[in-house]
C-alpha cells in the first residue's frame, strides 16, 4: 500500500508519457549523404486517420514521412523532433532500413545507437536497400494488402521467414554476428523493381498492357531472374522482397539472388517451406515442380585433421510433388525415387556453388564453424583459429536428400491418350 | 520450506541487475558453470554456519562473536554487520534505481524508484521476518514462475553454440576466477543473522545448503538462458542481462513486450531484499549495542542506506565499487570471523571436558 502510495507521489510528472503526445515513429530509414550526414526518414504513424478508415486508407493517409540531416544518427533523431507537433518516440519501431552506402561502410557505423537507446528493441527488423537511398523506399511503398504499417513491417518479416526468398534479420542477430568471432550474416534486401516503378502514376498503380509487360519480359536476357530489384514482374508493390547481403565482419560484401537465399536458409537451418522447380532431365524443356518443407536439420562435420580441411553438410528435406511432366509415367516407386535423385542432387549442387561463392570472398555466414566451437575447449584458441582461411580452402561435401512423402491429390499427369481411330 | 525461500528470495534480486556481466567478463561463454563452482568453494563456509547454529542456536552471529571474542568484541561486530547491510543494499538500490531509469522512467531521479522502496521497506522491516518470510512465501509461486516463463521464452532466440567453448577461458581461469568471485554469494551472511528465527538444526541445514544450492542452480538457469542469447564477445557489454533478454521475448504478434511483466517481479523480490537488509543491518546494530529492540534502529537505518545510494556518482562506480572493491574486501573478513569463532568454539568445549568432573576431584581428595 505504502508502496503504491508513494509510487504515486513521489513520481511527479516528468516521466508522463501521454500517447497523444507522441508521434510513434513505425520505421525508418538511414542514408549516408557525399559528405558522411546521415539522413534519417522516420515513418510517423497517424492514429485518427488509421482508426477512421480502418483498412481503407494507404499508408500515406494512416502515416506521415519526416526527414530529417544530422552528422550523427542520434543528431538526426533529435532533430524528427522539429518537424512534428508531438514528441518522437521509437517504442513502436519495427523496422530499420539502411542504405548500400552504408552496409558498405559497416553496419558498426550506425548500430551502436540502436543497442544503447532504451527505446530501440533488439527485436528491430533491418533490410538492405539496393539500388536507391533507402529513403526511397518510404516515399515509395505501395502494400497490397497491409494498410497498417507496424502490421506492414511484421508480415514482411513472417513472409521472409516462411518464403526463405529473402532471409530475416533482426537487430539482435546481427549485432550478436558482428561480435561474435568467424561469423558472418546475411541482411535481406529491398530494392525497387524499375519494371513496376514505370506503372506507378502519383498514388496509384496502373499494371502494363499485357503486349507491352510481355514485350519487356522477352527483351531481358534473364527471363526468370530472382537477384534483387531485376525481377521480371507487373503490379503489387514497387518494393521486390527477394535476395540478400552477406555482411562479412558487417560489411556488405555481396548480394545473393532469391534462389541463393533459399539455398542458404536450408544451409542455416532457417528454412521453412517453398516451391521448387527442377529441370527434369528425363524431359527436356521440363520440370518437377514440388513444395519441400524443412525435415532434418543442416549435420556439419569439420575434419580438421587434414589439409585442406574438409567440411561434410548433410540434411534433409521432404517434398510434395506438385507438378510432373506429363507422358512420363513416373507415379510409381521406382519414379519418385528417380525424382528424388534428380532433386537431390540439383539441391546439392546448388548448394555447393553457394559455399564456393562464399570460400571465393570469404564468407562464413552459414556458421560452418559451430562443429569446431564446440570441440574448442577455451575461448582463446577458438579465437586463435584461422577459419577464414580454414574455409577459404576447405573441401566441402553437401548433401541434401530430398524425400518425396506425398504425391499430391493427383496420380499420374493427365495428357491426351494418343489413339488413331484407323487402328 | 519458507526459509529456503527466503534466502532464495534474498539472493535473487542480484541476478536481474549487474551480476550476469560479471561472470560473463570473468566466464566467458562458461559464465553458467562458475555459480557451481562458487558454491564449491563455499562448502567449508556453509558448513562454518551450520555448525555453528548447532551449537548458538539462540543467537545471532554478533551474539555469538560476543560470547566467544568477549563483551568488547559485540560492538564491533555489530558496527561491522550493520555497516554491510548498510552498504550493500544502499548500493544495490543505486543499481536498481538506473536499472529503472533504463528501462522504463527515463527521465525520473533515482529517489523515485529508491524512496518508495526504502519506505515500504522500512513497513515490512517493522514487521520483522516472520512477516517478510510470509510475504514471500505468498508471493513464490508467482515470482518462480515468472522467472522460469522468461528463461523458457528465451529459449526460442537462443543460439546453444554461444556457449562453446564450455569451459569458457581454460579450467585453472574459470577455477581461479570463480574463486575470486566467491564474493558474489557473501550474502550468505544473511543465515547468520537469521539464526534465531529458525526453528530447529534442519531447517537451518535446508536453508544454507539447499537454499543456496537453489540460488546456485537459478543463476546458473539464468546465466545458460543469458549466455544462450548473446555470444561470449558481447555478452559483457550487456548493461542488464536479464532485463535485455526479457526484452528479446517476441512470440508472434501478441507475445512481445513483457519485459513489464517481469519488473514487476523484480520490484517485489528488490522489495523483500530490501526489507531483510533493514531489518538484519537494525538487528546486528541492536545486538552489537545489546539493545532489546531492533526497531528504533529501522528508520536511522534507512536513512544511511538513502544516503549510500547516493554515493557513487554513476551506476558503473556502484557496480564496480560493490563487485570489486567492497565484497571482496569484507568477504575474507567475515570468513576469519567464522573460522576464529568455531576455533574459539573448539577450544572452549575441548578445554570443558578436560576440566576434572566434581565427582572425581572429591574421590582424589
Amino acid at each position: 500500500m505504502i508502496l503504491l502510495i508513494c509510487a504515486a507521489v513521489t513520481g511527479g510528472c516528468s516521466d508522463k508519457s501521454e500517447l497523444e503526445q507522441r508521434a510513434f515513429v513505425l520505421d525508418m530509414a538511414i542514408d549516408r549523404g557525399n559528405q558522411n550526414e546521415y539522413i534519417l526518414t522516420g515513418r510517423v504513424g497517424v492514429p485518427a486517420a488509421a482508426s477512421s478508415k480502418t483498412h481503407a486508407g494507404s499508408p500515406e493517409e494512416s502515416s506521415k514521412v519526416l526527414t530529417a540531416v544530422g552528422r550523427s544518427v542520434p543528431e538526426a533523431l533529435s532533430l524528427l523532433n522539429s518537424q512534428a507537433e508531438r514528441r518522437a518516440s521509437y517504442v513502436q519501431c519495427r523496422s530499420i532500413l539502411i542504405s548500400e552506402a552504408i552496409a558498405h561502410d559497416g553496419l558498426q557505423t550506425i548500430i551502436d545507437t540502436f543497442n544503447r537507446y532504451r527505446e530501440f528493441r533488439k527485436t528491430i527488423a533491418i533490410s538492405l536497400i539496393k539500388g536507391s537511398p533507402a529513403r526511397e523506399m518510404l516515399l515509395l511503398d505501395m502494400p497490397i494488402l497491409e494498410m497498417g504499417i507496424a502490421r506492414l513491417v511484421e508480415s514482411i518479416a513472417d513472409v521472409e521467414r516462411e518464403s526463405n526468398f529473402a532471409p530475416y534479420a533482426n537487430l539482435l542477430q546481427l549485432s550478436n554476428a558482428l561480435a561474435a568471432s568467424h561469423r558472418d550474416s546475411l541482411i535481406p534486401v529491398i530494392s525497387i523493381n524499375p519494371q513496376v516503378l514505370e506503372e506507378k502514376k502519383g498514388t496509384m498503380l496502373r499494371p502494363k498492357p499485357s503486349v507491352d509487360f510481355i514485350e519487356s519480359v522477352e527483351s531481358t536476357p534473364n527471363i526468370v531472374n530472382t537477384q534483387p530489384g531485376e525481377m521480371n514482374r507487373s503490379g503489387g508493390t514497387p518494393a521486390d522482397l527477394i535476395g540478400a547481403g552477406v555482411l562479412v565482419q558487417g560489411k556488405l560484401a555481396v548480394y545473393l539472388s532469391g534462389e541463393e537465399s533459399r539455398i542458404a536458409s536450408i544451409l542455416r537451418n532457417t528454412y521453412q517451406t517453398g516451391i521448387w522447380k527442377f529441370p527434369d532431365s528425363r524431359a527436356p524443356g521440363k520440370y518437377v515442380s514440388v513444395v519441400l518443407m524443412h525435415s532434418t536439420p543442416m549435420q556439419i562435420k569439420v575434419d580438421t585433421s587434414v589439409q585442406p580441411i574438409r567440411i561434410q553438410m548433410a540434411s534433409e528435406v521432404e517434398g510434395v510433388l506438385m507438378e510432373v511432366p506429363a507422358y512420363l509415367n513416373t507415379i510409381n516407386e521406382a519414379g519418385l525415387q528417380e525424382m528424388e535423385a534428380l532433386i537431390s542432387q540439383s539441391l546439392s549442387q546448388q548448394a555447393l556453388q553457394l559455399i564456393e561463392r562464399m570460400q571465393s570472398i570469404p564468407a562464413d555466414p552459414f556458421d560452418l564453424v559451430r562443429p569446431l566451437q564446440w570441440r574448442t575447449w577455451t575461448l582463446s584458441a577458438f579465437e586463435r583459429l584461422p577459419w577464414r582461411e580454414m574455409f577459404q580452402t576447405a573441401e566441402v561435401n553437401v548433401t541434401i536428400h530430398a524425400h518425396l512423402r506425398r504425391i499430391g491429390t493427383h496420380g499420374e499427369p493427365v495428357a491426351p491418350t494418343v489413339t488413331f481411330w484407323g487402328e | 520450506m519458507e526459509s529456503f525461500f527466503l534466502i532464495a528470495a534474498y539472493f535473487s534480486p542480484a541476478i536481474f541487475l549487474g551480476l550476469p556481466r560479471l561472470y560473463a567478463t570473468d566466464g566467458g561463454s562458461a559464465l553458467w558453470l562458475m555459480p557451481f563452482i562458487i558454491f564449491l568453494f563455499l562448502i567449508p563456509v556453509l558448513w562454518m554456519i551450520v555448525h555453528l547454529y548447532k551449537n548458538y542456536p539462540d543467537q545471532s552471529l554478533v551474539q555469538i562473536i560476543g560470547r566467544l571474542w568477549g563483551p568488547w568484541a559485540q560492538p564491533l561486530a555489530g558496527l561491522f554487520f550493520c555497516v554491510f547491510f548498510v552498504i550493500f543494499t544502499g548500493l544495490f538500490l543505486r543499481q536498481f534505481s538506473v536499472m529503472i531509469n533504463v528501462s522504463m522512467l527515463a527521465t525520473s531521479q533515482p529517489s523515485v524508484t529508491i524512496l518508495p522502496l526504502l519506505l515500504a521497506g522500512i513497513i515490512g522491516a517493522l514487521q520483522g521476518p516472520q512477516i517478510i518470510s510470509r510475504t514471500n512465501w505468498v508471493l513464490m509461486p508467482l515470482n518462480l514462475g515468472i522467472f522460469l516463463i522468461m528463461i523458457a521464452a528465451s529459449l526460442r532466440t537462443a543460439t546453444p553454440v554461444y556457449i562453446a567453448p564450455l569451459l569458457g577461458p581454460g579450467i585453472d581461469l574459470l577455477l581461479w576466477r570463480s574463486f575470486l568471485r566467491t564474493p558474489t554469494l557473501l550474502d550468505i551472511l544473511i543465515i547468520p543473522v537469521l539464526f534465531p528465527f529458525f526453528r530447529q538444526l534442519s531447517h537451518c541445514r535446508m536453508s544454507t545448503w539447499y537454499g543456496l544450492g537453489f540460488v546456485v542452480f537459478m543463476y546458473s538457469l539464468g546465466l545458460l538462458a543469458f549466455g544462450m542469447n548473446f555470444p561470449a564477445e558481447a555478452s559483457s557489454d550487456i548493461a542488464f542481462p536479464l532485463f535485455q533478454l526479457a526484452r528479446n521475448i517476441s512470440i508472434g504478434r501478441f507475445f512481445q513486450r513483457l519485459e513489464v511483466l517481469f519488473v514487476v517481479v523484480w520490484v517485489i523480490l528488490s522489495l523483500l531484499k530490501v526489507m531483510l537488509s533493514l531489518y538484519a543491518a537494525a538487528a546486528c546494530f541492536s545486538h552489537g549495542i545489546g539493545a532489546p529492540y531492533y526497531r528504533p534502529y529501522i528508520w536511522p537505518m534507512a536513512v544511511l542506506i538513502y544516503t549510500v545510494a547516493f554515493i557513487p556518482v554513476n551506476y558503473l562506480v556502484a557496480l564496480h565499487w560493490e563487485w570489486n572493491y567492497l565484497r571482496n574486501a569484507m568477504a575474507p573478513v567475515f570468513v576469519l570471523i567464522l573460522i576464529s569463532l568455531i576455533l574459539l568454539h573448539w577450544r572452549k568445549t575441548k578445554n570443558k571436558s578436560e576440566l576434572p568432573r566434581e565427582g572425581e576431584q572429591l574421590s582424589a581428595k
